[in-house]
């Protein structure tokens, strides 16, 4: 029996992967496990593998195309084995990538009297009174229509007529949006969502009265990461109650520790350690002792985390990405320096694969290399709470009675106020500020936690 | 007003009524049909032959053609006939003068003539009246340029409509459902209460789907309406009373706002009213539907005699609530 490679979903919030590049060509044998696909998805590059052994006996879709989750993209069968002639969609389809092709429906479907409305009583063989259930035109039986996996490859998107108008409307790129009608076809519901983000977004959305928008000018179409992160800024801008604190911290002892530990950590690391290593590191350790930065807010409570997951925000040319260093309180410096490097590369060539992007349980942001004093940052749900860093910069601070230039650095706190009050905000930056002074708590090796 | 006033009347006792009504009104209406002077098989033309005199109240031969012929030259020489045709099986026999005389003698005289006639009869499988008896088909006629089609479901409609027919100057079948004659509802008095032909009248509000009903089946979509409401579904009721001219203006603003249709009627789906609907409305509203049309209907095959199987054939509540279910989830 074939069985249909499909568009994995990767995460609760994938509608739909780019296909990059097939591993595995037509004819070619493949074993259960192995790579055949590379696809992509607005934050990670992952590889789809063979669901079963058997030969490829067909892409099903080009690369470069794009196609929603758990939509066929290949077909795996044994060698003479023919095409299945309709891979069918599966509405909800299971985690895995892989499903059976199911045996085809059966035209008659049991179910109320009339239902299906149509009886042919007496058919061509005139045996009258043996009712058969037949389709809704001429009396034939007609199977559902079920639109061609292919579809996508075509540039068609099943949709009632509805949905493709409101999609129209609201400049919604029907493609990828998962289809809960019959045969995975779009309908209005499956756009609500979507239409009431770009309600929220939309810069047409003028209150009454107020000038029209002028008609000249470029419309920049969204992409599917713009897309993300409107939706997710927009969703924490409305659902968290932030409050921002800050403080300086003198940076002296931090970058005399970078200049030191430099030369050394380039010859263990090969590169060099960089100010976020720095504030990783020590966000990492404040966090330890603040266990209430590091949760998030649930129903059932405040949930506090067991890792230490530090996201770090990196600019892309078409917006951002937030690859995570996981257990960062246990990791020596140079390893922090060793993993962020790799990352901040994957994330710029496009390669982070997904379990780099995930998981983060406090997030930090720095647009210090922009020469940016201070500035706030959007908690990056569901976590609690986000460091923002401004750049290091000579200022004269009044010490003891003497007035000093210092290298100072004003870091932001944004906190979820359901979780952290002001007093505990305080005390996590007040202690972050603490370890940047005496930047070689950074270098002890800590004692695990208890 | 004294117009206002109301009875409850039965279905048949509001045609009665209306007959009554209008031939006191204009002598001009006369009623032909097999047994109408003695009331009809089931009592619609009581009492007529007493009060307006046998030349009025017209019995006739058992011939479809020939009554049908005598009616469409009495039309056109200014009287304002009501043919009863006892039951539309029948109607068979008297479709040349219906199709082919009464329909086109207006056009085809350009204008010179008119048949103001009225054509009453009853459908419907309830009974066990058997597959001769029980048909509906309303569709046919549809077909035919030239003739209007009425299917009230209410006795406040059917005295209302065929007051309307009566007074229209073009032939008009009134189809009756057998299934109505005994239900109840209040009807009004006098020049009160007249429906004009092609306006639909919305029986239950809704915001989810649209169930367009025909005659007996309104009464059915209700139940299936309130039955569905415990769902959480909102089923707006059209009821649409004459077939042509049909009142596709509301039923169109009714999809774009539910942006799904269901179409329900006793007679067979294929080749129905619901296709001729379900074909208009598309059409009217397709960028508004975000689903399929749907239609119900009987299944095809002959009416059964069965009580039981006769049952199982018409289309129901119960039919209409899984229907309705299934639409709402495509």
């Amino acid at each position: 029996m074939a069985t249909f490679v499909l568009m994995p979903k990767l995460g609760q919030e994938m509608t739909e992967g780019t296909l990059l590049c097939w591993l595995k060509q037509e004819g070619e044998d493949v074993v259960k496990g192995e790579p055949i696909a590379e696809i992509e998805t607005p934050k990670v590059t992952a590889e789809v593998e063979a669901p079963a052994d058997g030969v490829l006996l067909k892409h099903l879709v080009p690369e470069g195309a794009t196609v929603p989750c758990q939509e066929a993209i290949a077909v795996i069968g044994a060698a003479a084995e023919d095409i299945p002639p309709l891979p069918p969609k599966f509405p909800t389809a299971p985690a895995s990538a892989a499903q059976e092709v199911p045996a085809p429906a059966t035209p008659f479907t049991p179910g109320a009297d009339h239902a299906e409305a149509e009886l042919s009583a007496a058919g061509s063989d005139g045996r009258a009174g043996r009712p058969q259930r037949a389709g809704e035109e001429g009396g034939r039986s007609v199977p559902a229509p079920v639109p061609e996996a292919g579809g996508s490859k075509f540039g068609y998107v099943p949709a009632s007529p509805l949905a493709k108008r409101l999609a129209r409307e609201h400049g919604i790129e029907l493609r990828g949006v998962r289809g809960s009608g019959s045969a995975g076809s779009v309908r209005a519901r499956d756009l609500q969502p979507l239409i009431a983000a770009s309600r929220r977004l939309a810069p047409l959305d003028v209150p009454p009265g107020a000038a029209p928008l002028p008609q000249r000018g470029i419309v920049i179409p969204h992409s599917s990461m713009r897309r993300r992160i409107a939706e997710r800024v927009l969703q924490s801008t409305q659902r968290l109650p932030h409050f921002f604190i800050s403080l300086d911290i003198d940076m002296g002892e931090a970058l005399k520790l970078r200049a030191g530990a430099a030369p050394r950590l380039a010859q263990q690391v090969g590169v060099e350690v960089t100010i976020n290593d720095l504030l990783v590191k020590a966000a990492a350790l404040a966090l330890r002792q603040h266990p209430l930065l590091n949760s998030s807010w649930t129903d059932e409570g405040i949930r506090v985390h067991a890792e230490i997951n530090i996201g770090v925000v990196v600019a892309l040319e078409e917006g951002l990405i937030v690859p995570v260093v996981r257990r960062a309180d246990e990791k020596p410096l140079a390893q922090v320096c060793r993993e962020l490097r790799t990352l901040s590369t994957r994330a710029r060539d496009g390669s982070l694969r997904r379990q780099e992007t995930s998981g983060g349980t406090f997030s930090i942001s720095n647009l210090g290399m922009h020469h940016i004093d201070r500035f706030t940052a959007i908690i990056n749900e569901p976590e609690s709470a986000v460091l923002a860093v401004g750049s290091i910069a000579e200022r004269a601070v009044a010490r003891e009675g003497q007035l000093l230039v210092r290298p100072m650095m004003t870091a932001t706190l944004s906190c979820d106020h359901r979780v952290i009050d002001g007093v505990v905000g305080s005390a996590f930056l007040n202690r972050l500020r603490e370890i940047l002074e005496s930047p070689n708590l950074l270098l002890v090796e800590e004692p695990e936690r208890h | 007003m004294p117009e206002a006033a109301q009875r409850e009347l039965t279905f048949l006792a509001a045609i009665t009524a209306a007959l009554k009504e209008e031939m006191a009104r204009d002598a001009a209406v006369m009623v032909l049909g097999e047994d109408v002077a003695v009331g009809g098989p089931f009592g619609a033309t009581r009492g007529l032959a007493e009060e307006f005199g046998t030349a009025r109240v017209v019995n006739t031969p058992i011939s479809e053609g020939a009554v049908m012929g005598v009616a469409v030259g009495a039309a056109v020489l200014g009287r304002r006939p009501v043919v009863e045709i006892m039951f539309i099986d029948f109607i068979t026999l008297a479709m040349d003068q219906l199709v082919n005389q009464a329909a086109k003698l207006h056009y085809m005289s350009g204008g010179q003539l008119r048949v103001p006639l009225v054509v009453r009869t009853q459908c419907g499988a309830t009974g066990s009246y058997a597959a001769q008896h029980s048909q509906c088909l309303e569709a046919w006629f549809l077909h035919v340029p030239g003739v209007k089609v009425v299917m009230p479901a209410t006795p406040a409609d059917a005295r209302g409509l065929l007051k309307a027919a009566i007074r229209d100057d073009n032939p008009v079948l009134f189809i009756e459902q057998r299934g109505l004659y005994w239900s109840k509802g209040a009807v009004e008095e006098g020049e009160a209460g007249i429906v004009p032909l092609g306006r639909a009248a919305i029986r239950r509000g809704g915001e989810d789907v649209t169930v367009v009903a025909l005659a007996s089946m309104v009464s059915e979509a209700l139940s299936a309406a309130g039955q569905l409401a415990e769902e959480g579904i909102s089923a707006e009721v059209i009821d649409p009373r004459s077939l042509h001219p049909l009142d596709l203006e509301t039923i169109a603003e009714s999809v774009k706002k539910t942006h799904r249709l269901l179409i329900v009627h006793e007679a067979v789906a294929q080749g129905g009213v619901g296709a001729e609907v379900a074909m208009q409305a598309q059409l009217a509203a397709f960028n508004y539907l975000d689903a399929p049309v749907r239609r119900l209907g009987a299944p095809f095959t002959p009416v059964p005699y069965s009580p039981v199987l006769e049952r199982g054939y018409v289309p129901n509540a119960a039919a209409i609530v899984a229907t309705v279910q299934q639409l709402m989830r495509e």
